[in-house]
């Protein structure tokens, strides 16, 4: 399966690795994250014995949602923006 | 926020960045949230989330709303704490909660209706889909937002009643907001018109694990609270009267 990353991937999935550490530990999971470079808008989740571990895979077009949140987002201003990332208004 | 950024984005690019990282998110933690929740069989090959050849049942949906479920309490409390890192003031931690909570719903909006448009399936009988409708997702995001945001607050030293009681405080008090933004958003959902069926078909989804026994291996919510059943009718009883 090609990875094809670049730095920006690279930096998801150390966050991704980051984030979901404490959960691992506590539950005291393996788990492995890809970003296959094929196009499809979906996920799976499987378990590989080889390295025992829980292996999830993320698919390329869930890294680029931007045109479609932008079809339906169209109609926010700049204040919409600023009140949804400033928390003192 | 997750993906590049750049002192030179537009507010567009940036409310996109914002929304994007959400909902990236939401996906990475609901597969965890199968992990955690048992669905991953070892012997068995990948899941995929979306999968024409996936039989669909209430069953099925019920594990995809313990994942949201999951996926939602992690996200919101990770998301308050990456926010409020070195706040003290409560009144700042109250505003926090409720834009994190705005932010969250509005990024599900928009993630379950690109999911949805990408992969339709909406036979009448909704028993065989594979993941419930959005509406019914999002009817029972606030659920879990709410138990999120109750978490929350008992971690900032509230008694338990007491951090539910904020909690619901909290989501009424961005109920209006929500739907302010739903109405400029082009997606068809309003927020104030859950319907009966929407309603029916979490409280099904809810129901499902304590009339199937052989599913007690999985991680699944909790029966719903006695009473939840009358005061969803006492709702709709008010609602009819107001009409």
């Amino acid at each position: 399966m090609c990875n094809n990353l670049n730095d920006n991937h690279k930096r998801m999935l150390d966050l991704l690795y980051a984030m979901s550490e404490p959960i691992c530990k506590e539950k005291n999971i393996r788990l492995g994250i890809s970003f296959p470079a094929e196009g499809k808008l979906n996920a799976c989740v499987y378990y590989d014995h080889s390295y025992s571990s829980y292996q999830i895979q993320i698919f390329s077009d869930c890294l680029h949602l931007f045109y479609p949140i932008e079809t339906m987002t169209d109609r926010f201003t700049k204040d919409d923006l600023l009140f949804l990332t400033r928390s003192r208004n | 926020m997750i993906f590049e950024h750049s002192c030179n984005d537009t507010y567009r690019e940036e409310l996109n960045n914002l929304f994007s990282s959400i909902i990236l998110l939401h996906i990475f933690f609901h597969e965890c949230g199968h992990i955690i929740a048992g669905h991953v069989d070892k012997s068995q090959s990948l899941l995929y989330e979306y999968d024409a050849s996936r039989k669909g049942s209430f069953a099925v949906q019920e594990h995809e709303m313990v994942a949201d479920w999951w996926s939602t309490k992690q996200l919101f409390n990770l998301m308050f704490h990456a926010v409020n890192l070195f706040n003290e003031d409560n009144d700042e931690k109250l505003r926090i909660l409720k834009k994190i909570t705005i932010l969250y719903w509005l990024s599900l909006t928009l993630e379950f209706q690109i999911f949805d448009n990408k992969h339709p399936n909406h036979p009448s009988d909704l028993s065989s889909l594979t993941h419930p409708i959005p509406t019914v997702r999002l009817y029972y995001t606030i659920e879990a937002t709410r138990e999120g945001i109750s978490d929350v607050l008992l971690q900032s030293g509230l008694s338990l009643e007491n951090a539910d009681k904020g909690a619901d405080i909290i989501v009424n008090a961005v109920l209006d907001t929500i739907n302010s933004f739903l109405g400029i958003m082009n997606v068809p959902i309003d927020f104030k018109k859950f319907d009966r069926d929407v309603v029916e078909c979490y409280m099904k989804l809810r129901d499902i694990p304590y009339e199937i026994p052989r599913d007690a291996q999985y991680l699944h919510l909790a029966p719903l609270p006695d009473g939840y059943r009358e005061s969803i009718e006492e709702c709709y009883r008010i609602i009819n009267e107001q009409e």
